[in-house]
């Protein structure tokens, strides 16, 4: 299932990593991070923002005040995933008071860290586990980059939402 | 012996009589005994789409009575095969248990060779010939049709090349022929260029009114190409004198 | 090249009817040259029945569920809604709705709006009436901002600009650019992408449409690929959604089943690049999200088809399938419908939803293959549900009707017995089967002549 999970995502033009242990991730993360980096609470790493300052990144976290309006000179948005289905790929982000919308919406790159535990097989499997879970003001789903067809119908990508999306899935 | 009731259908019995005789031959080559009722006029497909349901009601209640009793009722034509065994229900529900018994009772002539009589061979012999096929829409949408047609072809010795999108309308449509008359034509040439690029001879069909369109056509344009003909009569020009 | 003076409603095939727009259409070699990318949708619908053979039934079942009892789903939507702190406005005509949507974006000061791609939001020419109050409206779906550059309305309801090629959307977005740009996808995306991100930060209300609405949750659901959508509903303070009565579904899960076939049969995709759930306005500690939340539900003149011939067009999820194999839509393009919606679904929405002052002729501007029913991935019967329309439009007791129907009594009174058939069959025999009205076939085509002697004649001298 993880390598179908895998092989959908890069047909998406994502790039995937991993299963990685938490430190590999942690260390993907920092080599993934340019520019100021903003960072979700969702992400399943432990000291992670901690990590990226220590190697001299500017990470803006959702307690500062200056949030909205710094969010545009991000260059990569990290958030982690409620759940993420294989097939169709596509990886599910909730809001949260730590974890803004904007993070895996308006920055050029939206790095992902997904727990192979949290993967299922199919949409069947992910709406059984919505049933029992409290809705979220928004539930976004992410297949790979943004994309048109509507020039002539040939798939562009980087239309309005991330121009890349890296997935880092973690052990 | 099987017996098949032909409904030639009105623009078999006015326009092209050779090919209504041409299915009673494929009919009798196939095994089955051919009577011609001779009271039936036309099945009212016109004006249903017309929207002239109370037109169409009195067609198909005289269609009903010429027709009931026989064991299989045989159409050289998909459209008004399906007229019959799709739209009557709702021209005639006060008829309803009648009009469901006809209608499982009405084929279209390929339909009833392969799925009634079980034959794909009728002793026509077609070796050398290339053809190409066209989907005509009521027997491919409401008939599910195709698969027969195929088999006969192929069984005669024919050798089938199929064309772009065989199964899009050749915008033959009834009345649309003539209200859209551009749109109708322009759908006509795409079939026609898609059956040219196979180089096939003929242009295979189950129904006359696409022929007779994109034959029309073709003969206006002097276009080569596929020549259009009714399964029927290039099954028959294959049967022994 | 646009055919109407209203701004935002022009149109690139002019004519007085559908059958001229339709001409002219097929005259328009930069318009046939552009609809040819349309065919990589031909098979769409068709692989996504071969590969899942029971989504069909499961979606039409839940459809049908959903009109048995509309109005309750409708009342269990919007308490559910109003529990999760949405406010529900309900507008019974495109006037209301309207209304209901200037005052908000009055009474909350806005004025940038940000729309996301809705055909419910056209259906009450939304666009127009905003800019006509001062309200900066704009389109944020790549398709529908070329289209509303170019003063035109969107020719598909899944591909607005398909009638447009790249040189002519270069065109329209040089124009706005006010300087030269190449005829090359990714330049122009990424001109797009940075006009249209500053029109999202700095817009005060997002207006989009719905897929779909599920009651037992009271989450609204968008789809979209470029992510204009979530900016839509993210930056601005207020958010309004439109949905047409119709969007409404029993439960959250259903969309397991009504999602992929939505995006399987409209773009061939197994899911869009983004598909956003949202239950309710933002929350306490978040940092982003509209702080009101609006749904705008819309009839306009929907409900009275229930219970009619026409309930069954009320389950379709505009998924344009049915768009994508007509071959009349292929070969003229959604302008020369001259409505909102076009193809086989406009052709039966349009006359319904206008109450038959609009588009009566568009149900006859189809050779009823049926292409549009085997393609519908919730089996309305598209092709029954157009000669349905023939028979009411036009209406029995308008002029136009009363002579044609009663040439079509006289002609079956003739045919229904076999007398009169060889009466009339003999008499146009000797006019060797000429006739007024048949220029239209013999301007291009051959016509054939009725045959010296029927089959009936020659059966009963061969075989009687």
């Amino acid at each position: 299932m993880i390598d179908t999970f895998v092989a959908r995502l890069e047909a998406n033009a994502c790039t995937v990593v991993g299963p990685l242990d938490v430190d590999g991730a942690r260390a993907a993360v920092v080599e993934r991070a340019s520019g100021v980096v903003a960072c979700n609470d969702d992400v399943p790493i432990p000291d992670l923002v901690a990590a990226l300052r220590g190697a001299g990144t500017d990470v803006l976290t959702s307690d500062n005040p200056m949030w909205s309006e710094r969010l545009a000179s991000v260059a990569v948005g990290v958030t982690g995933a409620w759940c993420a289905v294989a097939e169709p790929a596509a990886i599910g982000i909730m809001a949260a008071p730590g974890s803004p919308r904007a993070t895996s919406l308006v920055p050029p790159t939206h790095v992902c860290v997904v727990r192979v535990a949290d993967v299922v097989a199919n949409l069947d499997d992910a709406f059984a586990r919505l049933a029992s879970t409290p809705l979220p003001s928004a539930l976004t789903w992410v297949g790979g980059p943004s994309r048109t067809g509507d020039l002539e119908m040939i798939l562009t990508l980087g239309v309005h939402g991330p121009r890349a999306v890296d997935v880092i899935l973690l052990d | 012996m099987p017996t098949a009731a032909l409904f030639v259908t009105c623009v078999a019995d006015q326009c092209f009589p050779d090919t209504a005789m041409a299915t009673v031959r494929v009919l009798e080559a196939a095994g089955a005994q051919v009577v011609f009722p001779a009271a039936q006029t036309c099945c009212g497909q016109p004006a249903v789409t017309a929207g002239e349901p109370d037109a169409a009601a009195r067609l198909a209640r005289h269609h009903l009575d010429v027709f009931a009793g026989y064991e299989a009722i045989v159409a050289p034509s998909g459209s008004c095969a399906a007229m019959v065994r799709h739209h009557y229900a709702k021209l005639l529900p006060d008829r309803r248990a009648e009009v469901d018994a006809l209608a499982a009772r009405t084929f279209e002539l390929t339909q009833y060779l392969g799925d009634v009589l079980r034959v794909d061979d009728i002793g026509a012999r077609l070796d050398g010939t290339s053809v190409t096929v066209h989907d005509a829409c009521h027997g491919l949408r409401n008939l599910r049709l195709g698969a027969s047609l195929r088999a006969l072809l192929t069984k005669a010795g024919a050798t089938i090349v199929e064309m772009t999108e065989p199964d899009t309308c050749c915008g033959f449509g009834g009345v649309f022929a003539l209200a859209y008359p551009e749109v109708s034509t322009q759908l006509a040439d795409t079939k026609l260029a898609h059956g040219r690029e196979t180089s096939a001879q003929y242009l295979v069909s189950t129904d006359l009114a696409c022929l007779m369109h994109l034959d029309g056509r073709r003969e206006h344009e002097h276009a080569a190409g596929p020549r259009p003909i009714h399964v029927a009569d290039l099954l028959a020009s294959g049967l022994p004198a | 090249m646009t055919g109407h003076g209203m701004t935002g409603h022009g149109i690139t095939t002019p004519g007085r009817d559908f059958r001229e727009r339709g001409a002219h259409a097929v005259a328009d070699t930069e318009l046939q040259h552009a609809l040819r990318n349309l065919d990589r949708r031909l098979r769409t619908a068709q692989e996504s029945a071969t590969a899942h053979p029971d989504w069909k039934d499961r979606a039409a079942a839940i459809r049908r569920e959903t009109l048995r009892d509309l109005d309750g789903w409708l009342d269990r939507l919007e308490a559910k809604l109003t529990e999760n702190g949405v406010q529900v406005h309900r507008a019974a005509t495109p006037e209301e709705a309207r209304r209901i949507v200037l005052d908000l974006a009055r009474a909350r000061n806005a004025k940038t709006v940000v729309k996301s791609k809705s055909m419910a939001t056209e259906e009450i020419d939304l666009g127009n009436a905003l800019e006509a109050a001062g309200i900066r409206s704009i389109e944020t779906d790549l398709g529908e901002y070329i289209v509303q550059l170019a003063g035109e309305r969107p020719s598909h309801m899944i591909t607005p600009a398909i009638h447009k090629t790249l040189p002519q959307i270069r065109d329209v977005l040089a124009h706005e650019a006010g300087k030269d740009l190449p005829v090359n996808r990714e330049a122009l995306t990424a001109w797009t992408r940075e006009r249209l991100r500053a029109e999202f930060l700095r817009a005060d209300l997002g207006i989009t449409g719905v897929n779909f609405a599920a009651a037992d949750t009271g989450t609204l659901v968008l789809v979209t690929n470029e992510g204009n959508g979530r900016f839509c509903t993210t930056v601005p303070r207020v958010h309004i959604a439109v949905m047409p009565i119709e969007k409404v579904v029993p439960r959250l899960a259903d969309l397991s089943v009504l999602l992929p076939l939505l995006t399987s049969h409209a773009t061939g995709q197994p899911l869009t690049n983004y598909v956003t759930m949202l239950t309710g306005p933002r929350r306490a500690g978040e940092l982003d999200g509209p702080d009101e939340l609006h749904v705008v539900i819309l009839d306009n003149r929907r409900s009275a088809l229930l219970g009619t011939k026409y309930e069954e067009m009320l389950a379709c999820i505009r998924c344009g399938a049915c768009l994508n194999v007509c071959p009349v839509y292929r070969n003229v393009s959604g302008h020369a419908y001259d409505a909102v919606y076009s193809g086989p679904m406009g052709k039966v929405l349009t006359p319904l939803l206008s109450g038959g002052a609009e588009g009566t002729d568009l149900p006859y501007g189809s050779s009823l293959c049926h292409a549009c029913s085997d393609a519908c991935p919730v089996k309305i019967p598209l092709g029954d549900l157009i000669i349905e329309l023939r028979a009411d439009y036009p209406a029995a007791s308008s002029p136009a009707r009363r002579g044609r129907r009663a040439a079509w009594n006289a002609w079956a009174r003739a045919w229904s017995t076999p007398r009169g058939y060889r009466l009339t069959t003999a008499a146009a025999r000797l006019t060797r089967g000429r006739a007024p009205g048949l220029g239209a076939w013999t301007r291009t085509r051959v016509i054939p002549r009725p045959a010296r002697e029927p089959f009936r004649d020659r059966w009963a001298r061969e075989r009687g």
